[in-house]
């Protein structure tokens, strides 16, 4: 069996390492029964994400023959994505969340799909008023309202 | 209360026949029907997506809403693996092997109606399997103490993770992963504090549904948004015949032993831990490859309709059996059942010996819904298949956004709790990085589910055993399940080592 290195996941495999080293570090502080999980967890995380990082389970063979990253979006892509997912969080924070439903919908539609000013603008408005309706006269559920409101504490 | 309480069964029909109930029922239904036949999508995330909905709901109405989702996710999968060689959700694909040349043939009819029927009588099969599982999973249940819970948790994780193949160390890594971000928080026996690090959100842990709606639903969509274009690409879709849909409904009859075959398959594959449909499904085509006449065999996979009957069915039957570890010991078999399994939680049952007694009730009415789901699912497709299928040329730039604000507002809306929507994200993240890396998830929502019950057993067990483990070895039960667990590991490694004799050996 050769030791070597799998480069196909190691930007996951190594914050996972580094992850169960640390829940180690902290979890052994714990009395025993508290740390019964958190101890015998981090110590297989670690042993198991050495042993793939070393290609010791066998994963690399398999994942050099497979052609699994031709459906796979590039990296750029991935992480436009990442940033525009956690706009909506960012919207919403400011603008409170039915608003931020609304026009990160509209932008989604028009800016980056390609719709027509009028089909992105209908169907965003449309999941702002079945949002408003389902939490306000449904489920009677008051929503964030945006720091502007809310205010910032 | 009796398990077969024929006036507990017959209120649950009634029940399920209220006009808000079959409201529910239908609701669900159509969510999970647009769930379903998004390929990525599936029943797991839009149950994830709705928990935070059904907090509002007494909980009989959402089991029924529930079952509703569980009950079709399965069934509109096959209608774009039929017509359009796109699975909506995984076990569908064994679907596309006969299905999709059918539909080449100008047969797609014929596939969709034996199909849609298939999977109505095989969830129903795999109900009346769970039906008569009721009576008796009290009795089984009651031998198992503490210790067995603790190991069965164990062995549940460890099953998931050999049903991945290949990748059983990264999905243990994943499901390990999941049990250190369940034991966040304070202990809840001895209230030590656990990973808080001051953090005052942080005290009673990660809360299930942000974690389950990000690592499901965020995730989904992080994976659409960077793919661009419709869900299902650019394929071109068969016409479909409504004669041929018709005739199609009596295949799965005029073959009773495919059908019974491969509910049954499904049942008890269904019943396994991890296992879940995607094999279950394999398995049953496999099954009905090699037991068709010899002169029939060639057919396969150019267009036969035993190759859509027997993994339909067994694809819907799985549902019945994989409810009963869920139910019986709180152990769910697959993602979509571990999400179910905090539905459950969340309204207040608890899995286990006592759900047979004091849930009954809820109980008869999750297994009226769950059959009555799945016939409402069959006629839907059956009656609507084009406009099914046409679902899938949504846009992702159109459906990225409404899925995501349903996601974020309903886990915000749990407890009014801006910081669930920031981890829903974080989780989302986490559960993107996993799917990019090949890092099966299943483990991950098993073991949320299970940490609290492993550390709870493991407490009970040390108080048992007078502050030892040495009755792990006392119990036949719990050696039973100790070398289960040790089988499944050295199946492991025995695969594990052939392989690598056999890529250290020179062609």
């Amino acid at each position: 069996m050769k030791i070597r290195i799998n480069h196909n996941n190691v930007w996951l495999l190594i914050p996972l390492t580094v992850f169960a080293i640390g829940t180690l570090y902290v979890g052994s502080s714990y009395g025993p029964v508290s740390a019964f999980i958190p101890f015998w967890a981090s110590i297989f995380m670690l042993l198991t994400c050495l042993s793939v990082l070393l290609g010791l389970d066998g994963s690399i063979v398999d994942e050099d023959n497979s052609n699994q990253t031709s459906d796979q979006a590039s990296n750029q892509s991935v992480l436009v994505a990442m940033l525009w997912i956690t706009a909506f969080v960012g919207l919403a924070y400011f603008l409170g969340l039915i608003p931020a439903a609304v026009v990160y919908t509209f932008c989604s539609m028009y800016f980056f799909g390609g719709k027509k000013f009028l089909t992105a603008a209908v169907t965003s408005v449309t999941l702002g008023l079945i949002l408003f309706g389902l939490f306000e006269f449904i489920l009677e559920k008051e929503l964030y309202n945006g720091v502007f409101i809310e205010g910032f504490a | 209360m009796e398990a077969l309480d024929l006036a507990v069964i017959a209120e649950a029909w009634v029940r399920l026949f209220e006009l808000d109930s079959l409201f529910y029922l239908v609701l669900g239904t159509l969510i999970g029907l647009v769930f379903g036949v998004l390929p990525g999508l599936g029943g797991t995330t839009a149950l994830a997506i709705l928990i935070p909905f059904s907090m509002n709901m007494e909980p009989g109405d959402a089991i029924i809403l529930m079952a509703g989702v569980m009950g079709v996710a399965p069934t509109s999968g096959a209608v774009t693996a039929i017509l359009l060689n796109t699975p909506g959700t995984a076990p569908n694909a064994a679907t596309t092997l006969d299905g999709y040349p059918l539909a080449q043939q100008g047969k797609a009819g014929l596939a969709i109606g034996a199909a849609a029927a298939a999977s109505g009588l095989g969830g129903i099969i795999g109900i009346i399997f769970l039906i008569a599982m009721v009576p008796i999973t009290r009795e089984i249940v009651l031998m198992f103490a503490p210790t067995e819970f603790l190991l069965l948790a164990v062995l549940g994780l460890v099953t998931v993770s050999l049903s991945t193949g290949k990748k059983f160390v990264k999905s243990l890594i994943v499901g390990l992963f999941g049990l250190i971000i369940a034991s966040v928080g304070y202990h809840e026996v001895t209230g030590e504090e656990r990973f808080t690090f001051g953090i005052d959100y942080l005290w009673d842990g990660f809360k299930l549904v942000p974690v389950m709606i990000g690592f499901f639903a965020v995730s989904e969509m992080i994976n659409l948004w960077a793919k661009r274009g419709s869900v299902a690409g650019s394929g071109e879709m068969e016409a479909i015949n409504f004669r041929q849909v018709l005739q199609g409904c009596l295949e799965p009859i005029k073959r009773w032993k495919v059908l019974l075959r491969g509910s049954a398959i499904g049942t008890g594959v269904g019943a396994l831990p991890g296992v879940g449909g995607t094999v279950a499904a394999f398995m049953a085509y496999t099954i009905a490859v090699t037991t068709a006449k010899p002169s029939e065999r060639d057919s396969f996979g150019k267009g036969n309709i035993i190759g859509v009957i027997a993994p339909e069915s067994a694809n819907n039957a799985k549902e019945g059996g994989a409810l009963v570890p869920t139910l019986a010991f709180g152990i769910p078999g697959s993602a979509e059942m571990a999400v179910f399994l905090s539905v459950l939680i969340l309204h207040g049952m608890v899995p286990g010996p006592t759900i047979m007694t004091e849930s009954l009730d809820i109980i008869w009415i999750l297994i009226a819904a769950a059959a009555a789901s799945g016939v409402i699912a069959s006629v839907i497709t059956i009656s609507a298949a084009s406009s099914i299928a046409k679902l899938t040329f949504v846009d992702s730039r159109t459906l990225v956004p409404i899925v995501l604000a349903f996601a974020m507002i309903g886990s915000y809306s749990l407890d009014n709790e801006i910081y669930d929507v920031v981890t829903t994200l974080v989780f989302g993240f986490v559960g993107f990085l996993f799917m990019r890396f090949g890092f099966p998830r299943i483990a991950f929502p098993l073991a949320i589910v299970l940490g609290p019950l492993m550390e709870t057993s493991y407490f009970q067990t040390l108080r048992i055993g007078d502050g030892t483990l040495s009755i792990l070895f006392d119990r036949p039960q719990s050696i039973v399940i100790m070398l289960l667990i040790v089988a499944c590991i050295a199946y492991y490694l025995k695969g594990f080592f052939s392989r690598s004799e056999s890529e250290e050996t020179p062609a």
